[in-house]
């Protein structure tokens, strides 16, 4: 797919969202198209890891507490199989002892999803994917 | 009588009993051997058969008595160990000596009777030389497991916890220490125990054991541990729809420019409520973690500057809203080695009050600054708003407390802020200070070493 910038100054990167919760799903997704990008969406973390093969997105926005695997296992499945998918933790769970146990399995970052505005969840997702070359 | 004292004396008698002994060994030896020589010289002049035998007999009744006085008198020592104790010490006192006994009678009953362990090891505190009977109680394990060869009592802790506790140990036989951990009993039940430490020195200070109680205090540990989870839970269960509400509503006010002033203002006021109802989250969290003591520090080389804005532009609109003008003043080059997540929720507390307490068109300023003679930073947050009255200032770190003005001002303060402000700081290792005068201003002082400690 070609890079393609939009009028936001963001091309149409792929951005997965791995989020059980329909509402916080449905918010998120609807700023990220608007912003440009090509959002992918899943509702638990089996279905994320699947897809993560699949799409093999830009950037992956991770939920940790989901059905069926949580966020921990999906980044540790990521780390087992070398999907390398610069990856974003987005929780609710507040101690940082979660933060830090999702950045030793290898996310870049970890947000308390209700401490976060979203401009600021947009700016963050930007400066990875301008990190990564997209 | 406190326990140093007992252990103290204890000590000192057994060394006293060791000491007795050598010297009966070595005068009947010295005796028994003069002896058999004295009969052997003369024994060369007169009948040498008559002669060798008392002479082998007097050396066998020589070594029989070098063999048996000692181990009576050991033997009288211990049944008379009070009244010996005394005499050992120098204490001619009567009623001295009475107390002794009867303080020697209570301590051993005391020790012996209650849930509790008392224990007594040696200067590096890991290896026992008593422990009182409850450890067999507590532990479900016999008091052997103490004495075996190259084997302390952390070896009889939980694993996990074993390394920890070595290093807390290792660390205060300067200093006492206070320590909680897990053990596996031998039919498999965990128990958690709280351990106290304290050094005991000789008169010229040197450090001659240690001496402690050890608790079990598996009840409080889990309804403690059972309200923490469940705080933690129940703000995992609040954060989810609040984050939705945040969302939504930040994407609405964005939506569109044609809402009249009062939908701007429900907007607005909506955005307001959520952030106030974030911070409590948040507070409500880290309070009962502080109270169950679950939380450490990862402390890292943080840029003070680059943390001031990021928790400046966090506060942003709040602080729009109400006209103040936000100043940071602090020097390009400025780090401090601490926990990065402790330090910003402290100073988030304190801008939150300033921005909170402060009226429209107030002046607020983040402030850092190092220190050369002391080698730590003091980080400031200062305000020209309401104030704190001078009755409310020594009860400002309380939990739940909310000043008089305050309250007058914003009913919907939880007064946990600065409690856990005061209590982050402490966690790690800095000092909070602060200056109030009513109706002129407040300001916050937070000072940190700058370097690992």
């Amino acid at each position: 797919m070609e890079p393609e910038t939009n009028n936001n100054g963001s091309n149409n990167a792929k951005v997965m969202i791995a989020e059980d919760d329909v509402s916080l799903m449905e918010i998120m997704s609807m700023q990220l198209k608007k912003k440009g990008y090509n959002v992918i969406s899943a509702t638990n973390g089996k279905k994320a890891v699947e897809m993560v093969r699949e799409v093999n997105p830009d950037i992956l926005l991770l939920d940790l507490l989901m059905p069926e695997m949580d966020g921990f296992e999906v980044l540790q499945y990521m780390q087992e199989n070398d999907i390398h998918v610069p990856t974003m933790v987005l929780t609710n769970l507040g101690q940082e002892q979660n933060c830090d146990k999702s950045k030793e399995l290898g996310a870049i970052d970890c947000c308390v999803k209700s401490d976060t505005p979203l401009n600021l969840l947009a700016t963050k997702i930007e400066g990875i994917l301008k990190s990564v070359g997209k | 009588m406190n326990n140093k004292k007992i252990t103290r004396r204890m000590l000192r008698l057994l060394s006293m009993k060791i000491s007795i002994t050598t010297v009966v060994v070595a005068v009947s030896t010295t005796v028994a051997l003069f002896g058999g020589h004295i009969v052997i010289v003369s024994a060369q002049l007169e009948d040498r058969t008559t002669l060798f035998t008392v002479a082998g007999l007097l050396i066998v009744l020589s070594w029989g008595a070098a063999w048996i006085i000692p181990k009576l008198l050991s033997e009288s020592l211990e049944e008379h160990s009070g009244i010996l104790r005394a005499l050992l010490i120098g204490n001619d006192d009567r009623n001295g000596e009475d107390n002794e006994d009867y303080d020697s009678q209570t301590f051993r009953h005391l020790a012996e009777n209650v849930n509790e362990v008392f224990w007594v090891a040696d200067q590096t505190g890991k290896k026992m030389q008593y422990a009182s009977p409850a450890f067999e109680k507590i532990w479900g394990k016999s008091l052997e497991v103490l004495e075996e060869q190259d084997k302390n009592w952390i070896d009889t802790i939980h694993i996990n916890d074993q390394e920890n506790v070595s290093a807390v140990v290792a660390k205060s036989t300067n200093d006492s220490f206070d320590i909680e951990f897990r053990i596996i009993r031998a039919d498999g039940v965990v128990r958690w125990i709280r351990n106290r430490g304290f050094p005991v020195r000789n008169d010229k200070g040197k450090l001659t054991s240690m001496v402690g109680i050890a608790e079990d205090i598996t009840e409080s540990k889990v309804v403690e541990l059972a309200k923490t989870e469940f705080v933690s839970l129940a703000s995992h269960q609040l954060r989810t729809p609040l984050s939705t509400l945040k969302w939504a509503i930040e994407v609405l006010s964005e939506s569109t420019t044609n809402f009249s002033d009062t939908q701007k203002r429900l907007l607005d006021n909506a955005q307001a409520a959520m952030v106030r109802m974030g911070e409590t989250i948040n507070a409500m969290l880290t309070a009962s973690r502080i109270q169950s003591q679950q939380i450490s520090m990862q402390a890292k080389n943080v840029d003070v500057k680059k943390m001031l804005n990021k928790i400046l532009q966090t506060y942003k609109i709040q602080s729009d809203k109400k006209s103040h003008t936000v100043k940071i003043e602090c020097p390009d080059e400025c780090f401090v080695y601490t926990d990065e997540n402790m330090l910003t929720e402290i100073i988030s507390n304190l801008l939150s009050n300033a921005i909170h307490y402060t009226q429209d068109k107030g002046a607020i300023t983040l402030s850092a600054k190092e220190n050369k003679e002391t080698d730590t930073v003091t980080i400031g947050v200062s305000d020209n708003g309401i104030g704190i009255p001078k009755e409310d200032q020594s009860m400002l770190f309380s939990k739940l407390f909310r000043g008089k003005n305050a309250m007058l001002m914003d009913t919907n303060g939880t007064g946990l802020g600065l409690y856990v402000s005061k209590s982050l700081t402490d966690v790690i290792g800095g000092k909070i200070s602060f200056k109030s005068e009513e109706n002129k201003g407040t300001s916050f002082d937070i000072e940190l070493p700058i370097s690992e400690r």
